[in-house]
């Protein structure tokens, strides 16, 4: 007994030692390494690919943050199909954006508006790999800004087919217009000049007019807005616990969102992630200010958003501003957070967590920012032109199609559940089974044992 | 403007020129198509309703005194032809079969304590648009007859139930439609709470139904 022990720790000695000496021995000869590009290449391209591997992980992580937030602003009855909606996206678009999506996306993009190379990749440099990896993540995360915005009356397959149509075609076509032509080619508004460094509109204001269009389509939840004056009806979500910790696993992801949107483990970093940082502290303290002046209560949801959509709204300029104005247009961003939610709410759209203010509403604004408060080149108005081009150009594109695509579905399938599936509770209608079978405070549902 | 204004003004210029079957035929095609429309569509009513010839007969000159009438006085209006209509919706129109047929289940007790419960937390004034709105839905989706002609006379003078032979679904379609009815006009939150609270607070002794069921 005793010797198998003593033999289990000289193995564990042995392979200590081997490890440290693997990381001397890089460690080192960096000098004689320099000397030689060929190495250095290889060693570059390691850290890139570790950098831009942990920067997917965190980017990952977000769906995780997106799936407590969502749901923990959605009562408890329908908290399940919520989480469901945020798994399946990562599932569906992983699959749907590898077989399709990365193609259109970054494929060879000749005429500057869809990329058509590289589908289903199997075989190519190991780069690509990383980089269709990264960007799936990002992909997944434009498709679930929807599944929140629609919580809690929105069919679940019906959703499912939703977001694949979004992944596969609306987000990577429009993605191929601002980050297009990796493959050879560029997309038009790359050409342009527009600026959208990690994807304040690629990905989040493309995400929110979906988001919109889907909202438009379904209605609001039933009794949400009051029949004689159209005043919303508060709706509290179950568990406001689960929407900080969402919050602050947003903000944690979004680390790698943007710092791993340079795509190499460089010194850019820094900035990139201090931007990131300042900005969503400011989002939360323009969401407060915005609150404080209207004379409006200063709700943790809306600190949240706001510090969100700080960070939405930073995504497109924080590898081009400097800090002041990063933290400026997070400020800004947190406001109109706020103000936009009460703007979709007088018009009687029912968004349930308000992600069409901000990812939409503060995504466009940061990439108008982004043109305006380019480090060493301030105010530039032609550059202001190109992004309003290219804020305009994401929501003509988004919205429409995304409202034919939810008004098809709705016609063929139905999109939204019917009114005794709403009374019950998607959770118990379309999964049988509920979050919390113990502490269901308002049961309306029964479940045949 | 309510459904109830809206279908009393249509009442009033309607029974001026027709009656009868022809009158209830065009009451529940407005009802059932146009209640919850603008009165902009009202010229399609008209259009739906043209092999009435009472409609038929004058449809331009009928379209401008139904756009006058939503604009009249209350006082003006005739009452509310509602329970008319329901009487002859009864006695004409087929119901739709149950998925699940009649059992020999009798929810009269269960129904009607659950109804208590609800109704029994409502002013007067929300009892009585959400009993108005339940009826309009039960009749407009053609709930089996027993069942609509039971709950009228509960929301009337809060009569015992009698629902012998009435299976569980059309029941359930009906407390579904109160809790649309209670979405609207309380909110959400507050339905839940009611409807979660009335079935919880039935005597667990009402035979071996369990009013959970009705959800």
């Amino acid at each position: 007994m005793q010797s198998q022990a003593g033999h289990n720790m000289a193995k564990w000695i042995h392979r200590f030692l081997t490890a440290g000496s693997v990381l001397l021995g890089t460690l080192i000869p960096l000098p004689a390494m320099a000397a030689d590009p060929a190495l250095m290449q290889v060693l570059e391209l390691n850290l890139n690919t570790l950098w831009v591997a942990l920067a997917a992980a965190l980017v990952f992580f977000m769906q995780a943050g997106f799936a407590l937030l969502e749901s923990g602003m959605s009562r408890a009855k329908n908290a399940v199909n919520v989480m469901m909606k945020n798994y399946m996206d990562v599932c569906l678009g992983s699959l749907i954006y590898w077989l399709l999506g990365y193609g259109i996306m970054f494929g060879e993009n000749l005429s500057g508006f869809i990329g058509l190379s590289h589908f289903a990749l199997t075989d190519v440099a190991a780069w690509d790999y990383s980089l269709l990896l990264f960007q799936m993540m990002f992909a997944a995360t434009a498709v679930t800004i929807c599944s929140g915005a629609m919580a809690e009356r929105t069919k679940y397959d019906a959703y499912l087919l939703a977001a694949c149509g979004i992944t596969a075609f609306i987000y990577p076509v429009f993605g191929s217009w601002a980050w297009g032509g990796l493959y050879g080619g560029h997309g038009w508004l790359a050409e342009l000049g527009f600026i959208d460094f990690a994807g304040s509109t690629v990905v989040h204001s493309v995400g929110a007019w979906c988001a919109l269009a889907g909202v438009i389509i379904l209605g609001p939840r039933t009794g949400r807005f009051s029949r004689e004056d159209g005043s919303a009806r508060e709706i509290p979500g179950h568990n406001l616990s689960l929407v900080a910790l969402g919050g602050f696993i947003l903000w944690l992801g979004w680390f790698g969102f943007n710092g791993g949107s340079t795509l190499a483990a460089s010194a850019d970093i820094g900035l990139i992630l201090l931007n990131t940082q300042l900005a969503a502290a400011a989002g939360a303290v323009g969401a407060l200010l915005f609150c404080r002046a209207t004379r409006q209560p200063v709700l943790l949801t809306s600190t949240i958003n706001g510090s969100l959509a700080g960070l939405v709204g930073v995504t497109a300029g924080c590898a081009t501003m400097t800090p002041e104005f990063a933290a400026l247009t997070g400020l800004v961003a947190g406001a109109i957070a706020v103000y936009g939610s009460r703007w979709l709410q007088r018009r009687r759209l029912d968004d349930v967590v308000g992600a069409i203010p901000v990812h939409g509403f503060a995504g466009a604004w940061g990439t108008v920012a982004a043109g305006v408060f380019v480090r060493d080149d301030l105010f530039n108005w032609g550059q202001l032109a190109v992004q309003m081009v290219g804020v305009l150009s994401a929501f003509l594109w988004a919205f429409p199609t995304a409202l034919l695509l939810f008004f098809l579905i709705d016609r063929l399938l139905g999109l939204r559940a019917s009114t005794q599936h709403e009374q019950q509770g998607l959770d118990y209608t379309e999964h049988d089974e509920v979050g919390y079978p113990e502490f269901h405070q308002h049961v309306t549902f029964h479940k045949e044992s | 403007m309510t459904v109830e204004r809206k279908r009393r003004a249509v009442y009033t210029v309607l029974s001026d020129v027709a009656e009868g079957a022809e009158l209830w035929q065009a009451m529940w095609c407005w009802q059932d198509r146009y209640a919850q429309k603008s009165q902009f569509e009202l010229n399609g009513f008209l259009s739906d309703c043209q092999h009435l010839p009472a409609i038929a007969r004058d449809r331009s000159g009928l379209y401008r005194r139904l756009i006058s009438s939503m604009m009249l006085a209350e006082s003006s209006l005739k009452p509310d032809p509602f329970d008319e209509m329901q009487a002859f919706a009864e006695k004409t129109l087929p119901s739709e079969p149950s998925p699940t047929a009649a059992s020999g289940d009798d929810w009269s007790s269960v129904v009607s304590h659950t109804l208590h419960g609800i109704f029994g937390a409502l002013r007067s004034d929300t009892a009585s648009a959400v009993g108005r709105y339940a009826m309009e839905q039960a009749n407009r989706h053609r709930l089996q007859p027993e069942l609509n002609y039971a709950f009228t006379l509960w929301l009337g003078n809060r009569q015992p139930l009698e629902l012998a032979g009435v299976a569980l679904a059309p029941i359930r379609q009906l407390l579904n439609y109160i809790y649309i009815a209670l979405c609207e006009t309380l909110g959400p939150v507050e339905a839940d709470r009611i409807l979660s609270a009335a079935v919880g607070a039935v005597p667990a002794a009402e035979g071996s139904l369990d009013a959970r069921r009705l959800l």
